[in-house]
């Protein structure tokens, strides 16, 4: 009898140790809660949906993907501490994070390990500190803004410029890409201030606004903040156009500025309201499923996870080193890719190019005014 | 000057705001000795209740405000009182300023989970009228706040002062006692 039973144990643990039919896990670490919960929020929930899709159409080679979810409250450390916690879990790529600050600090992480990561960030340090895994859903600001002032001296006429930025490292890089540009392009900064990330009261530095003279103000705040500083500049009557990149007019802050978000303009590097059928339809199942209207991190996360499996089905198998490899110089195009949306290519650095709207905030919609090419 | 003005205003309005969460932390310590670490999420779990009052229970705003109001009573006093303070006190104020931490953790985690994590607009209670004050702009909201925050703190100065039950809240002892054998 007892030998019966051990017998049966014996067989039981030998058959629950013979490993599971290989899963592909994805790492989704984002900013889920603290001030960057909008930007997090949005890229975790177009991750998802691009991977339900994918999943419901026969999965990445055949095999279900699985993606699991990390928190990483915003904190560099936190952050740091997932994306480990991922690679312990056994992940094959990574989506996230969205803020500078923390991808500069968890990105060292995922290159020990060896594992491929899709950041949503836009600091050109990200890209500048030689990490062969990292890869832009958005290309930095050190591409975008250069294309932000073309057209700001070409088609706004603008010389004289005042800039409100945040003191992040996302901030800072946008900071010194528009200046460097701005000075070869011959335009004179009349107003340098820098703010504080989750900074609730922006009247001091509207205030400053408005005793200079400016063409325009370049603002480049992340989301939360930027809605509180264009409710303090419509308070205040700042009559100067307000031109910031994507984080400016964002869904979220459209939302949140209300009123105060009208006139207001950006360089996007995507939106919901670009005149591409795929970017339409992807939005409109978006809105339906999510009952809010995706901002560009959510195209961004929706585009990576499409990245993945278009760059996994090339390489024709579940390979972290070969996918980094096959994407440094690859381009992939909407037609062999259609859920990339957008032709996009990445460089050797994983530096990303891809066409940009210039767009306006009109009664709450973003409406575009230019497209401008891939540089 | 116009400047100042408008520095002046704005951060008396802004500070209005902080001085009612500044002195319903110095209410709790002095009717109760708490040194309550949960201020932050009490200012912050009334208004999220007057939004699931609009976005959940369809109630216009006035309404929601007074449903958020009850149910700000009813959580944050009663139950806070009844749940917290009352099995924890006995055992010292350290055991209870603990609990209030855990208490905000708890009070944060369950708003991000049944309500969500990213910020919410917030419907305006005064009209949005911006006035020009010798060059610095003062909106109706930045006089209402002030207006609003001194009510509140006058009212409860005369609760506290002039009213049996506010004198119950007040403490009974305002100098320590030493030991006979100091002195």
């Amino acid at each position: 009898m007892f030998g019966k039973v051990t017998g049966t144990a014996a067989i039981a643990l030998a058959l629950a140790t013979v490993p599971a039919f290989a899963e592909i896990k994805i790492g989704s670490i984002v900013e889920l809660s603290g001030p960057g919960a909008a930007a997090g929020t949005n890229f975790r929930d177009g991750v998802k949906m691009g991977f339900e899709e994918i999943n419901a159409a026969g999965g990445v080679l055949g095999e279900p993907v699985d993606v699991e979810e990390y928190d990483s409250q915003t904190d560099p450390q936190v952050s740091r501490a997932m994306v480990q916690k991922a690679i312990d879990d056994g992940v094959y790529v990574i989506t996230g994070t969205v803020f500078s600050s923390s991808t500069v600090v968890n990105m060292l992480v995922a290159k020990q390990a060896g594992i491929p990561q899709f950041t949503g960030s836009e600091a050109p340090s990200i890209t500048a500190m030689n990490n062969p895994f990292i890869f832009r859903t958005a290309f930095g600001s050190q591409k975008g803004v250069p294309k932000l002032v073309r057209y700001m001296t070409e088609e706004m006429g603008v010389k004289k410029v005042a800039v409100v930025w945040a003191n992040t490292e996302f901030g800072k890089g946008g900071h010194t890409a528009f200046v460097e540009e701005a000075a070869k392009a011959g335009v004179e900064i009349v107003a340098d201030i820098p703010t504080e990330q989750a900074q609730n009261d922006f009247s001091a530095d509207v205030v400053q606004l408005k005793g200079v003279e400016a063409d325009a103000v370049f603002v480049y705040l992340t989301e939360e903040e930027s809605a509180r500083f264009l409710r303090e500049a419509r308070k205040q009557g700042i009559t100067q156009p307000l031109v910031g990149e994507t984080t400016l007019i964002g869904n979220k802050v459209i939302e949140l500025a209300g009123e105060a978000a009208n006139g207001a303009m950006g360089h996007v590097g995507l939106t919901p309201n670009a005149d591409i059928a795929a970017m339409t339809e992807m939005v409109a199942r978006f809105t339906d499923a999510y009952r809010y209207t995706p901002d560009h991190n959510a195209i961004k996360g929706y585009t990576a996870a499409y990245a993945i499996k278009c760059v996994t089905e090339m390489i024709g198998s579940a390979d972290s080193a070969a996918f980094a490899e096959k994407m440094h110089g690859l381009t992939i195009t909407a037609a062999e890719c259609p859920g990339i949306l957008m032709d996009v290519s990445w460089d050797d650095t994983g530096e990303m190019s891809r066409e940009s709207f210039f767009v306006e905030v009109e009664d709450g919609k973003q409406v575009v005014k230019a497209v401008l090419p891939p540089n | 000057m116009a400047e100042l003005i408008q520095i002046l205003v704005s951060g008396l309005a802004a500070g209005s705001i902080y001085a009612l969460a500044a002195v319903g932390f110095t209410l709790l310590w002095q009717a109760s000795q708490t040194i309550n670490f949960a201020q932050g999420e009490f200012v912050m779990l009334p208004a999220f209740f007057v939004l699931v009052g609009m976005t959940m229970l369809g109630l216009p705003m006035w309404p929601a405000i007074g449903f958020s109001l009850v149910l700000s009573l009813l959580i944050l006093g009663v139950a806070f009182k009844r749940l917290i303070v009352e099995p924890m006190l006995p055992h010292g104020t350290l055991p209870l300023v603990i609990a209030t931490i855990a208490l905000g953790l708890l009070m944060k985690e369950s708003v991000k989970e049944f309500y969500g994590a990213t910020a919410q607009p917030f419907p305006a209670i005064f009209p949005q009228t911006v006035y020009n004050l010798g060059g610095a702009s003062v909106s109706v909201q930045d006089i209402c706040n002030l207006a609003v925050s001194m009510l509140a703190i006058g009212s409860l100065q005369l609760f506290l002062n002039r009213t049996a039950p506010g004198a119950a809240c007040r403490p009974r002892r305002r100098t320590p006692r030493w030991p006979r054998s100091w002195a």
